[in-house]
């Protein structure tokens, strides 16, 4: 403590309660009694001389510093003091020694016998002119105790005011009145008021205007509740607005009933929370057209969910899947699966891949799902993320195809072509990845001695070079490449008919080659059999074509024969029988005469019917020619050769001027057609003309050609028996004839692949229809 | 001025000759015909063997009347032999006989025959033809040059 403040120190406690209230009623004391007072008094009392030679020292002196006055009489009283102390105190001696009757306090340490520095403090008194003192005494007392404290208090407020000074926030105490008490620098410095600013003013004050009455409830709640916070804005000095939190707790300083509370900024808070507001937005908006479902759960629980989410699980908004419970949304047969993955998750796994689970619908039904779940951070806390995919229709794919792999895996192994699938090893190696079962038959080997081996190890030695040539000619051009191999396996020969085609991956380089052969033993075995059996054949035919000349020879002969031998004899009855009858008529009467005319009639008729006969006989025993014959040119060269006949008689013929060109033979169209003339024109009604008329029409690629009269007509029944060699219906003297044209028209119109028939009543005309292939 | 004709008729049939020479006479044409019953015969008048060396009575004729089918050599050889025979390739050869056979025709002409008749049923018909033959071979057309080249 200074010397300023001296004054106002009250009278040292240990003397006031030492002497104690009975001192002061005892009247008229001597020596005596103020000598035991002294020795008695628990200050220490000194006497020195004006050298500060120690003259006296009370009998306490062993009590307060531990030296015995015998320790201390005579020696200086300074030379005591710790060397720090000594100038001060020397000083003041000096200072009121001169001054009788003053006096003033020190304070200063000692050492005790032990070695300890004791602090004493002490109030000099000048009695050098007092006569029967002739001294300074000091009156000293140990403050040891109380510097320590003191020096601690000092501590603990140098403390407290950099605690406060160091705080982030503000600190403020005021009291009911609303006057600051303390605050800190930092007040002042967020504020921009002045400590001396702040002393005068209200901490409303420093709210902003639009916020003082709610806040001025929360300051009142504190003095009446004893404790309250707020959120509000700080209005700095030069006008700004700064969100703050605040808090006021009651407290009772020096009798006074105050708030002591601090300040807190909080602008970065709001903006973290502004930025998680807008991070939660944008995740919430991500979500909203994300194709999977999103589900985030926190504490076991669905905190958020996406409309895909919703979908894929059956609920009909989002916000029906929130609080429901993830166990609910997952099949207990996922349920260790699920927590697995997230206890790792929790545990700070951070890397995420899909797994399979299946989950539960809202509904109750079942679903698998591909789940990928990642730890997220929702609303500050952690929290799972599942983004969710129906994969039902994966599965039922992958089904699909697991079914078509087993069936194609079947044929694989059933097919009865040897299959085979070899790994390519650039440049030229070839090894058996997979083979079938009939592979394993044909060239009697093991799978064991197949699979993994390259084709120098497995295949004959003859048909490898040909099957390395042909490999690499496949994965050159990427196609499949084909040739037919004959290859001894322990089985027994084999034609193969190889394929080999390329399988690339999906960079398009050509990994395996699948092959297959195909067994074509029994192939070749029945081509070398129907080649023997076409030479046999050929062989056969050679014979029978030979046969058919001989015989086709031999008609041709008879033919001859009838041609010449049948007519030669005809030719000499009618010669002589005509020269008879010439030369020698008058010798005959009239019956002989009638007789020659018979003969001769005769031989003229018989010589028709050889004619006839030759000419059916003729009929395909020559190349028939199937060329394009236009029907108006036969029409009319037949039209001419009847033209004499047809006006003799007074008949017409009609021929169109649009008949086809048909596909024929031009001969054989003559018989068909000019037999058929001569027929409607032979068979016309007795005395009257006929009228031919010749129509035609389409029929498909066919032409229908018709010949029709007014003639006689022949009975329904006649109508295919008049197409047969010989057949007459009429007697030779009414209608002349051999029997042989409408057989000619017959087989001369089947040779050129046609038909013919007849339409007809009797005595109603007839039509003979001929069908001919068209010109196309 | 009509000259004596000399025509070899190449025939087998009796009947057909004794018609064909009947036919001749009727006509009243005057031609000496020569008649070789068979192939060989013919080839002999017309080579002059044998009996047939006497050229004053077997004189090469102006025509020759070839029937076909002969017993032994037949009329196809006849005219083969005839058509390859130097002195005998430029004589007129009328094929007659009852075939109306295209394979005869075509093989008559292919092998040089001159003409193609066949032989009419009537005796009518016999008289035309050698009244035709007469009137166009031995008459109209102009006989080839008696002496080779």
């Amino acid at each position: 403590m200074t010397a300023q403040r001296m004054p106002k120190t009250a009278p040292p406690r240990t003397a006031r309660t030492a002497a104690g209230r009975p001192a002061r009623p005892r009247a008229g004391p001597g020596a005596a009694y103020f000598r035991a007072l002294i020795e008695n008094a628990s200050d220490l009392i000194t006497v020195v001389d004006r050298d500060g030679i120690i003259q006296y020292v009370s009998p306490s002196v062993e009590r307060v510093i531990g030296w015995t006055a015998a320790d201390l009489l005579g020696r200086n009283v300074f030379e005591l003091l710790h060397p720090d102390d000594q100038p001060q105190a020397l000083q003041i001696f000096q200072s009121f020694r001169e001054r009788p009757g003053t006096g003033a306090r020190v304070e200063f340490r000692v050492r005790n016998p032990a070695g300890a520095w004791l602090t004493l403090e002490s109030v000099g008194n000048n009695l050098l002119d007092t006569p029967a003192v002739a001294a300074v005494v000091y009156n000293s007392h140990d403050i040891t105790a109380r510097k320590l404290a003191e020096a601690a208090l000092s501590r603990e407020s140098a403390f407290s005011s950099a605690l406060l000074d160091s705080l982030p926030g503000v600190f403020y105490l005021y009291n009911e009145q609303l006057q600051f008490l303390r605050w800190n620098k930092n007040f002042e410095v967020v504020t921009g008021y002045t400590a001396a600013e702040i002393a005068g003013m209200s901490p409303l004050d420093f709210l902003a205007a639009d916020e003082r009455a709610a806040s001025a409830e929360r300051i009142a709640d504190v003095f009446s509740q004893g404790l309250s916070a707020m959120e509000a804005h700080l209005r700095t000095r030069d006008g700004r607005r700064l969100p703050y939190y605040f808090t006021g707790l009651k407290t009772i300083l020096d009798g006074q009933t105050c708030l002591i509370g601090v300040g807190i900024d909080i602008a970065q808070r709001r903006q973290a929370e502004a930025a998680l507001r807008e991070s939660e937005e944008r995740y919430r908006r991500f979500t909203e057209s994300s194709p999977y479902g999103i589900l985030v759960h926190q504490d076991g629980q669905v905190v958020f969910a996406n409309p895909a989410a919703a979908a894929i699980l059956g609920a009909e908004h989002t916000a029906d899947l929130v609080g429901v419970p993830i166990q609910h949304l997952v099949e207990p047969e996922s349920w260790l699966l699920t927590d697995a993955r997230q206890q790792r998750i929790l545990n700070g796994e951070t890397e995420s891949f899909p797994t399979d689970e299946r989950f539960r619908r809202l509904d109750g039904s079942s679903l698998p799902v591909q789940v990928i779940t990642t730890p997220f951070n929702y609303q500050g806390r952690p929290a799972i993320q599942k983004i969710i995919q129906d994969i039902t229709e994966r599965q039922r794919a992958q089904e699909i195809l697991a079914a078509s792999e087993r069936r194609l895996s079947l044929i694989f192994e059933t097919v009865s072509d040897v299959l085979f699938l070899l790994a390519v090893e650039p440049p030229d190696v070839y090894r058996f990845v997979s083979v079938n079962a009939t592979f394993l038959d044909v060239t009697g080997l093991t799978r064991a001695q197949v699979i993994g081996k390259t084709i120098e190890e497995v295949l004959p030695p003859v048909a490898r070079d040909t099957a390395r040539v042909k490999y690499q000619e496949a994965i050159q051009s990427n196609q499949t490449v084909r040739w037919e191999e004959i290859s001894a396996y322990p089985t027994g020969k084999l034609y193969g008919e190889v394929a080999v085609a390329p399988a690339h991956s999906a960079d398009g380089v050509v990994t395996h080659l699948i092959g297959s052969v195909h067994d074509i033993t029994q192939i070749r075995r029945a081509e070398q059999e129907i080649r023997q059996l076409n030479q046999n054949l050929e062989q056969r035919v050679a014979k029978r074509t030979a046969q058919l000349a001989a015989a086709n020879k031999e008609l041709e002969s008879f033919s001859y024969s009838v041609s010449h031998d049948l007519r030669a004899p005809l030719r000499a009855i009618s010669g002589f029988a005509e020269i008879i009858a010439r030369r020698h008529r008058d010798s005959l009467n009239a019956e002989g005469q009638h007789y020659f005319d018979n003969i001769v009639q005769a031989s003229e008729r018989m010589s028709h019917l050889i004619d006839d006969l030759l000419t059916y006989a003729r009929l395909g025993r020559q190349a028939v020619h199937h060329e394009p014959v236009p029907l108006a040119d036969v029409f009319q060269a037949l039209e001419r050769d009847l033209a004499a006949r047809l006006q003799a008689s007074g008949s017409t013929l009609a021929v169109p001027a649009d008949l086809p060109v048909v596909l024929g033979d031009p001969t054989l169209l003559d018989q068909v057609f000019g037999n058929l003339l001569e027929n409607a024109h032979t068979y016309r009604r007795p005395g009257q003309p006929a009228h031919i008329q010749v129509d035609w029409q389409p029929a498909g690629p066919a032409a229908i050609i018709r010949v029709r009269d007014d003639g006689i007509g022949i009975p329904a029944e006649y109508h295919e028996k008049i197409f047969n060699i010989f057949q007459r219906l009429h007697a030779e003297d009414d209608y002349p004839g051999t029997g042989i044209g409408l057989a000619t028209v017959k087989k001369a119109a089947e040779l050129l692949g046609g038909r013919v028939w007849v339409e007809s009543t009797l005595g109603a005309g007839s039509a003979f229809c001929v069908e001919l292939s068209r010109e196309s | 001025m009509q000259r004596q004709a000399h025509i070899l008729l190449v025939e087998d049939n009796r009947m057909d000759v004794e018609l064909t020479l009947d036919a001749f006479r009727e006509a009243r044409l005057n031609n000496t015909v020569h008649v070789a019953s068979n192939g060989q015969a013919a080839l002999d008048y017309l080579l002059g063997h044998a009996e047939f060396a006497n050229r004053a009575a077997y004189p090469l004729p102006n025509l020759i009347l070839l029937d076909l089918k002969l017993p032994g050599v037949d009329g196809f050889e006849v005219l083969r032999q005839v058509k390859n025979t130097p002195i005998l390739k430029r004589l007129p050869v009328v094929v007659l006989t009852s075939s109306k056979e295209e394979g005869d025709r075509a093989l008559s002409y292919d092998i040089g025959a001159n003409s193609y008749l066949v032989k009419p049923v009537s005796f009518e018909g016999f008289l035309n033809v050698v009244r035709q033959i007469e009137g166009y071979w031995l008459t109209l057309n102009a006989p080839p040059p008696e002496e080779e080249p």
